[in-house]
């Protein structure tokens, strides 16, 4: 997958897997590398990336873009202790600022393409509503962060399934045969549910050719990155081989893996201390494997690294652990 | 499909005998003279004592309220593991579904239903395949719950092996002339170190091990 990329958005539907700390991490770690990064806290209603940098009271936060008291995004861009990190604090649920307009929404989007810098991250906030899949949605690169818990795995399979039929209905927005065969989804008789993105394409035939080549189109395009968080010891990463294989089955898709992040005591005290990690902690398994993924973004960008630089281990997801022939659809 | 009355003179629908593909269907039992009945159904959850069945493609005149305080045999096909279940049931609440007339849910008592009845019904809750598939790849990758019970039952055994060790040595020690110290002593420090890399053992694994909830 090669994919040009200045934006990434960064969800996982799930509360408390450590999408904040992912991301502020992987800012620092690619600021290490000479990029110039800015850090957007999405998560309208509950922002708190701010304090995990040592920020306690940010000055502007987007509150004051969406209220249109400063017209410019780049203006609430905010220095931090971090060189190379620049900070768009969140806004916390006051005067509906968790529920932007869809016109706030394009606003946001359109001006955060200009924002200076190499790579801009949007951290979003936990559960599944429109604007959190729209901002999901509109980013040409999407990170998956998830725990090997299994209500993680639920969770981001919810998210990831959500967003991508959400990216369907506004594709298809005005085609009401199409929004019809959609809704047969959520069908509960067993003779008129489409149980899986296949079965959807399979429908389509029928309705048109260009149809169905606007969903492969869309299809393709849905490109995301999983990466699990706290991990502990090797088989925690099965998750992410999981929601990969339910993704492909049922939805079409095929994320990922773009790396983990090992369970490391380093990061609560971080958090703790409000330092952002993983500032003066470089050695810590957490930030070695920050370093990876920070790697692996820029091949994603940029395209892959000079030999040797591309430090993925081999086997580091191994694919075996499912009998064969035990899944049946 | 054909109707009878019951005994209350409203009609029941019948199915007749159930195809090769009807795995799960509802036998109403006859009251009077009359025969038994059976409904297509569906498992549309497990209640705490009972089952919610859902009755779809019914007769649209058909008045559900006549299946109140029934008897009913729920009748499970056997899935290549297990032989024809026949649960014995009883009606204890109907309702009227979304899907208009002709749909109905209905709450059947299963009396002293055990855990093995539930584990059975459960395969029949319609359920989204996606997430059935998740849940089953799920099941695949967690440790074998013997695995970890014969893990502890060595963690045990270990223990008590030191315990034992040390205090042969010890007593070896008292009781023994003092040419036999060294072997004393070399018992107890091995049943010492047992213990203390036992400990050191599950100290390292509690750390490694993933968190729970």
């Amino acid at each position: 997958m090669r994919l040009g990329k200045k934006l990434w958005s960064i969800g996982g539907g799930k509360g408390g897997i450590g999408k904040s700390v992912f991301t502020l991490g992987l800012g620092i770690s690619l600021s290490r590398m000479g990029k110039k990064i800015i850090l957007v806290d999405a998560d309208l209603g509950g922002a708190n990336l701010h304090t995990l940098m040592g920020v306690r009271f940010p000055p502007v936060t987007l509150e004051d873009f969406l209220l249109n008291r400063i017209s410019r995004l780049e203006d609430i861009v905010i220095e931090t202790r971090v060189e190379g990190i620049g900070l768009i604090c969140g806004a916390d649920d006051i005067l509906g600022a968790a529920n932007p307009t869809y016109n706030q929404k394009i606003r946001i989007l359109k001006q955060i393409e200009d924002l200076p810098a190499d790579l801009v991250f949007l951290d979003l906030g936990a559960g599944t509503s429109f604007n959190i899949l729209d901002f999901f949605n509109y980013s040409p690169g999407r990170i998956c962060v998830m725990t090997n818990q299994a209500t993680s795995l639920q969770n981001v399979y919810g998210f990831i399934k959500s967003a991508l039929y959400r990216q369907i209905t506004r594709e298809f927005a005005r085609d009401h045969d199409m929004l019809r065969l959609v809704l047969q989804t959520e069908a509960t008789a067993p003779d008129t549910k489409i149980d899986s993105v296949e079965e959807l394409l399979l429908q389509l035939p029928e309705a048109g050719e260009d149809r169905l080549q606007r969903l492969l189109n869309l299809l393709r395009n849905f490109q995301l990155l999983l990466v699990v968080n706290m991990v502990r010891e090797t088989p925690d990463l099965q998750a992410a081989r999981i929601i990969e294989k339910v993704c492909e089955s049922f939805l079409s898709v095929k994320p990922e893996i773009l790396g983990h992040l090992s369970f490391d005591p380093e990061i609560e005290k971080a958090v703790n201390q409000m330092v952002p990690f993983p500032l003066n902690r470089q050695d810590s398994p957490a930030a070695l494997d920050l370093k990876e993924i920070a790697l692996n973004i820029l091949s994603y960008c940029y395209g892959r690294p000079e030999a040797g630089q591309d430090i993925r281990p081999a086997g580091q997801f191994p694919d075996e652990g499912f009998p064969n022939g035990t899944m049946s659809r | 499909m054909k109707a009878r009355k019951d005994n209350a003179g409203v009609p029941i629908p019948d199915l007749g005998p159930p195809g090769a593909a009807a795995d799960l269907y509802l036998e109403i039992e006859p009251r009077g003279h009359n025969k038994s009945s059976r409904l297509p159904v569906q498992v549309k959850n497990l209640a705490d004592e009972g089952v919610i069945l859902e009755a779809v493609d019914l007769p649209a005149e058909f008045d559900g309220e006549t299946l109140l305080q029934q008897r009913a045999v729920i009748h499970l096909a056997p899935d290549g593991v297990t032989k024809e279940t026949q649960l014995r049931s009883q009606v204890v609440w109907v309702r009227q579904g979304e899907g208009g007339a002709g749909h109905f849910l209905l709450g059947l008592d299963l009396g002293a239903a055990d855990f093995r009845t539930r584990r059975v019904l459960e395969k029949f809750v319609a359920r989204p395949k996606d997430m059935s598939d998740l849940w089953t790849y799920w099941d695949q990758v967690q440790p074998k719950a013997a695995a970890q019970i014969a893990g502890a039952n060595d963690g045990k055994i270990i223990f008590y092996l030191g315990a034992g060790v040390t205090v042969v040595g010890l007593a070896l020690k008292v009781a023994l002339p003092h040419s036999y110290d060294v072997m004393a002593m070399t018992l107890t420090l091995v049943g010492v170190y047992l213990i203390a890399g036992k400990c050191l053992w599950n100290w390292w694994r509690g750390r490694t091990v993933p968190r729970e909830g």
